[in-house]
């Protein structure tokens, strides 16, 4: 998880969530409501479609498309994506992703103006409030940004691509004199 | 640049997105049935108006669905965007 700040502030942490277990959960045809209903009865969640973050405890949805979203649970077993697929038999389609997505999280003062620089999307707290979801891409990579708080964010991107999305973030921070903090998972 | 509006994303960069071409283009069918005139207006000719066309759009780095936009060749000015299987009248959007 994410480090406290360092004392002189400021700047940008950044660290990988690898406790995370992911999944995509696509409804199936004209079932929306049907999931809904599922995974309010068995996550107590009311699940939104629509490109906004559903769930407060370990499970949440993140919206990604009509009828689609990727879940995530903190501390998941290698087995969650299989258990999901149960919870939700008959009504959505779900794809473990656990080892297909890296999600960083990015706090700290310059989280939100860097982000800024690479999303062409109002991140504005007004146009992108705690718990909203976008799907788009920051230099060529495809990311999902999440606003998990004020000025903290995730960012899932391909795995493979976690590199070069590395890269960006490295270079851009640089670029704009922020100096960069990097959390190991255990702080 | 486009600026457009995706019915579930809000407004994206055109970067984002992929151009499918004109909008309400219908398949000839049965294909025995179909003359070679129909065949060829289904595959080669498009209306190319000066002024407001119909096109299909996907959001390929979004949310990955398509929609209809009714845009405008000469201004680019987008007045309209509805779901695909819709119509809507001419000029509706403007
Ligand atoms: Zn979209």
């Amino acid at each position: 998880m994410v480090g406290a700040l360092p004392a002189a502030g400021g700047g940008l942490a950044v660290s990988e969530r690898g406790d995370l277990g992911i999944a995509t959960i696509m409804a199936r045809a004209s079932s929306t409501a049907a999931l809904a209903q599922r995974v309010a009865e068995r996550f107590g969640i009311a699940l939104i479609d629509g490109p906004i973050l559903s769930g407060a405890g370990a499970v949440r949805f993140a919206g990604t498309g009509p009828g689609s979203w990727l879940s995530f649970c903190e501390g998941a077993d290698p087995f969650w994506a299989c258990s999901m697929a149960v919870q939700l038999d008959g009504v959505a389609s779900v794809f473990d992703q656990s080892s297909g997505y890296a999600v960083l999280r990015l706090g700290g003062a310059e989280a939100m103006p860097m982000l800024q620089s690479g999303a062409f999307i109002d991140l504005h707290a007004d146009a992108f409030p705690v718990g909203a979801v976008a799907v788009t891409v920051i230099a060529h990579v495809g990311a999902i940004l999440i606003r998990v708080g004020e000025a903290q964010f995730d960012v899932a991107v391909f795995r493979s691509f976690a590199g070069s999305f590395w890269h960006w973030l490295a270079t851009s921070a640089a670029a704009r004199g922020v100096p960069l903090h990097r959390f190991s998972e255990d702080g | 640049m486009l600026l457009i509006d995706c019915p579930y994303c809000g407004p994206r960069s055109e970067i984002e997105f992929r151009c499918g071409g004109e909008s309400h283009v219908q398949r000839p069918g049965p294909h025995d049935a179909a003359s070679d005139e129909q065949w060829a207006d289904y595959l080669f000719y498009r209306h190319n108006p000066k002024g407001e066309h119909r096109e299909r759009w996907l959001h390929m780095a979004g949310c990955g669905q398509w929609f209809n936009v009714a845009r405008d060749t000469v201004t680019h000015k987008i007045t309209a965007i509805y779901r695909m299987g819709e119509t809507i009248d001419a000029g509706a959007g403007s």
